[in-house]
């Protein structure tokens, strides 16, 4: 078939002039349109992709400051923020691990829990399952606003606990540390937590209606069979939103630029805002380039289990 | 049955009662009524903050810093009339320009090179594809710096040019990636068909292939726009003039002052989500019309 294609096809008058089969042979049958297609991707990619990349590893060993060029300085922006002196670089690593893995678990447990009800023959099913998704298609800054307005002295939270009279003073949520981490935390889950929701009802749908009904006649109760069937079908699936979720998780700095600013006194101020404070407004590319750098292995290891997992269900 | 011939317009809820009581027999009683429960949850966590940017943006500031009042009294547009005689419209101008052009770029790019990656041999392919995964999966935090520094290179520094050579960094592996995916569900007879019959491969592309799959670059760019859209933290770090923000970045410097005037912030926000929203649920209509999946199936 494909001989008969390539006979046929106008470049292979062109094709000639080569030795006929040993270009081809090594470069595959198609290699000179093939490249031609997908050469802007690459081309596109590698400019604003890759080579930036290489710039982020290369820029975090330099001193450079906006506007002016850089002076190589080996280790001593790693070793600065191991230091700690000047850049909270520890405590931002760990609030990093602590948002991130406390909003990935709730996500889980409250992604599960609705997409469990989304898949129950509910009235207006679809109604209730587009518009539960849709905190996950309006933008972050939006969320995050609106939710700055809900914890704010004049939004809802605040307003009912004057109306009832439940405190003594309102909660400023954004002043106190121990307000403030979980607040964003819920602000993180409760944008988040659609396309958790979004999988996992795509993969309850995948299973068999069979296994239910043989475990039911089995008498296994409900909570059994959730615990038995579902989960463990939706091994894979969880697994891969897990590593996703952790990945937009972890570096999305927008809604904590919003809510909190990494405030009060650095307590929400994860790696991806402090690289940027140190490098934006701090005019530091290099030191800010080597916390970004400091994100990578743990990057590197989540995108690796991904990847494999996303070419073994492709092949 | 009494019910359903006595009121036809009724048979609705005997169904409904019906798939009830199969439901209590299958998951009991207790789960369905933690189900309702569940959902009415569900719904209020959802809807809730929303419904609430709403009404606060309809509000007098009397309204809202003074009677908390819940539902306002009246209708009151002056906050979006001032958003839109100042700033704002610019910034909304500069988003649609920036996801326009950015979406462009992506889907005619990824789009050609999806369909390489799928349908033609040649060396490299696998390491591209793969490629495209990998750098799909960079978060932006690893990027925004060097980045800054490219477009500062190019003389593009707070340019809406700028954020639109960045900004494919998002759109572009994430167009070719779902492209791929749905062009390996056209069957390859059709194309080896019209390949016999003496169509050149581009031909191919461009007559059959592309028709094919319009419903599916629809859907495809709405994505792309909308994360073009949604998109901050490029915007935040290479503009930073009042004429070259996007909308994004606009909302956020309203926050900047001492007060907040929270009925022009919820309005703005209203105003941002709304394209967004509907492009949402105009690529879900197109997904759940089954346009795009299998649109060639049987």
């Amino acid at each position: 078939m494909a001989n008969v294609a390539d006979s046929l096809a106008p470049s292979s008058a062109a094709r000639q002039v080569f030795p006929p089969r040993s270009a081809r042979h090594v470069l595959g049958a198609d290699w000179q349109l093939g490249w031609l297609l997908v050469g802007p991707v690459v081309l596109l990619v590698s400019a604003i992709i890759i080579y930036p990349f290489i710039d982020a590893i290369l820029l975090s060993f330099q001193e450079r400051f906006i506007g002016k060029s850089g002076t190589w300085v080996g280790l001593a922006n790693y070793a600065a923020l191991l230091s700690g002196d000047s850049i909270p670089w520890a405590k931002a690593a760990l609030t990093t691990l602590v948002i991130t893995g406390g909003a990935i678990a709730i996500k889980f447990v409250i992604g599960t829990a609705m997409a469990c009800v989304l898949n129950q023959d509910i009235p207006l099913r679809n109604v209730f399952r587009g518009m539960m998704l849709l905190p996950w298609a309006v933008p972050a800054v939006v969320s995050a606003y609106v939710w700055r307005f809900m914890f704010d002295t004049t939004g809802p939270i605040n307003g009912a606990i004057a109306n009832f009279g439940l405190l003594d003073d309102y909660l400023y949520f954004f002043n106190d540390a121990r307000l403030a981490l979980p607040a964003l935390i819920m602000v993180l889950v409760w944008a988040g937590t659609p396309f958790w929701t979004l999988n996992l009802l795509a993969g309850m749908q995948a299973i068999s209606h069979e296994l239910y009904e043989a475990a039911e006649i089995d008498g296994a109760s409900t909570w059994q069979r959730f615990l038995n069937i579902t989960l463990p079908s939706l091994q894979s699936v969880i697994i891969v939103t897990a590593l996703l979720s952790t990945i937009w998780t972890s570096a999305n700095l927008t809604p904590i630029f919003v809510l909190t600013n990494g405030g009060p006194n650095n307590a929400t101020m994860t790696l991806p805002l402090l690289s940027y404070f140190v490098a934006i407004p701090g005019h530091q590319l290099g030191a800010g380039a080597a916390i970004a750098m400091t994100m990578v292995p743990f990057y590197l290891i989540l995108v690796l289990l991904l990847t494999r997992r996303m070419l073994r269900q492709d092949s | 049955m009494a019910v359903a011939t006595a009121a036809p317009r009724f048979r609705w809820l005997a169904r409904r009662r019906a798939t009830i009581q199969t439901q209590r027999r299958t998951i009991g009683r207790g789960w369905v009524i933690a189900t309702y429960v569940a959902l009415v949850f569900f719904v209020l966590w959802t809807i809730v903050p929303f419904i609430w940017m709403a009404l606060a943006s309809v509000k007098t500031n009397k309204e809202i810093y003074d009677d908390f009042t819940i539902v306002p009294r009246t209708l009151y547009f002056g906050h979006y009339v001032t958003l839109m005689g100042g700033k704002f419209a610019i910034w909304l101008r500069n988003s649609a320009i920036v996801s326009i052009a950015a979406t462009t770029i992506s889907i005619s790019l990824g789009a050609l090179g999806a369909y390489a990656l799928t349908r033609l041999r040649f060396s490299g392919r696998r390491v591209v594809a793969l490629g495209l995964v990998f750098t799909y999966l960079v978060p932006q935090a690893l990027l925004f710096i060097p980045l800054f520094q490219v477009v500062a290179g190019m003389g593009l520094s707070d340019t809406l040019g700028g954020l639109i050579l960045v900004y494919p960094t998002i759109t572009l592996p994430f167009c070719t990636w779902l492209l791929m995916s749905y062009f390996k569900s056209i069957p390859v007879e059709l194309e080896d068909a019209a390949l016999i019959d003496g169509c050149s491969r581009i031909g191919v592309l461009l007559r059959i292939v592309l028709p094919l799959s319009t419903p599916a670059i629809v859907v495809v760019a709405l994505f792309s726009f909308t994360q073009a859209w949604n998109e901050f933290l490029y915007a935040l770090v290479i503009t930073n003039s009042i004429s070259t923000r996007t909308v994004t970045v606009g909302l956020t410097q309203m926050l900047g002052e001492d007060v907040f005037y929270w009925g022009q912030m919820m309005a703005g926000a209203l105003i941002t989500a709304v394209p967004p929203v509907l492009m949402y649920i105009l690529a879900q209509r197109l997904v759940i019309k089954g346009l795009v999946v299998g649109g060639v199936k049987g």
